[in-house]
């Protein structure tokens, strides 16, 4: 590849390191930090995900679906049995 | 044991391991050790602080920035994935910071100006100075008016130019961090460095003592 004389003067400009306090500052702050974070949740199964994709995104709507409907159509018949 | 002391340690186990790849650094700090968090922070402090002054233009905003870019780091470890790119990540989370800041205190300023309607306050459009004088003259004459030039350009065009020129990342990374395609990525670092040039141009012609050390025209 082509070397860009523009950008190799750019490379050239010199590092800005943080002032000592600072640094010591963060890592002190940061160690804290992760000393205390929380470990990540062991991973789901791949099967269980599946299944809880299947049971909500599936199951679930169509028995509440059906039970609404069923409902509905009795309570259609039943007022229609008064009159 | 305090802190202090277990910095020592760690720094003397990090000094040890500076050579290991950002791959075992990630697996490291997903697992919670602290060598693995100091030989992370003494890699990338330089670059990442080097690149918040030259994007933000402030001193005082790059520190605040740069804190909670570490911070995010040590909360965010357990949760890497092994492969995370560190240096990308870092500066991916660093640069999300500043846009956020810089929306937040548009927004303020924007609130100000509305306040001070008819008031006249000019120090609200204040630019940043970047650098103290100090470190312009301890840059030289180049890279005082390279860096004059970088503050003068536009945010999408300075980020382009600190990731693949001042930091000398790879287009594909700097590509990710940036959230663009490496054709756009290409085509936005070519306009940036044409315009770099111009100002620098602009600049050697109002000022012809400063036009031998102008960098190469090439474009």
């Amino acid at each position: 590849m082509e070397r860009d004389p523009l950008l190799e003067e750019l490379r050239q400009l010199p590092a800005l390191p943080p002032p000592r306090e600072l640094t010591d500052e963060v890592a002190h702050a940061a160690l804290a930090v992760l000393a205390s974070a929380q470990a990540a949740p062991p991973p789901i199964p791949k099967w269980r995900a599946h299944l809880e994709f299947a049971l909500y995104r599936a199951a679930l709507p169509t028995a509440l679906a059906s039970a609404t409907a069923i409902y509905l159509s009795w309570a259609v018949s039943a007022a229609s049995h008064l009159y | 044991m305090s802190q202090l002391a277990v910095l020592r340690v760690d720094e003397g186990v990090a000094g040890e391991k500076a050579s290991l790849a950002d791959s075992e650094l990630v697996a490291g700090l997903a697992r919670r050790e602290s060598w693995a968090f100091t030989a992370a922070y003494a890699r990338y402090r330089v670059p990442i602080y080097s690149f918040l002054v030259r994007l933000s233009g402030r001193r005082e905003l790059a520190d605040d920035l740069f804190q909670e870019t570490f911070l995010q780091l040590a909360r965010h470890a357990p949760r890497l994935r092994p492969d995370t790119e560190l240096g990308a990540w870092l500066y991916t989370v660093a640069r999300n910071r500043y846009r956020s800041h810089r929306r937040t205190s548009l927004l303020r300023r924007l609130r100000l100006q509305l306040a001070a309607l008819g008031g006249g306050d000019s120090q609200l459009a204040a630019p940043p100075t970047p650098l103290t004088p100090f470190e312009h003259a301890a840059h030289g004459d180049l890279g005082r008016r390279l860096e004059q030039a970088l503050a003068q350009l536009g945010e999408a065009q300075r980020e382009v130019l600190l990731l693949v020129g001042v930091e000398g990342l790879a287009q594909e990374h700097a590509a990710t961090i940036l959230g663009l395609t490496p054709a756009a990525l290409r085509q936005r670092l070519s306009r940036a460095r044409a315009e770099l040039q111009d100002r620098l141009d602009k600049d050697a012609a109002a000022d012809p003592k400063s036009a031998s050390t102008a960098p190469g025209k090439t474009r």
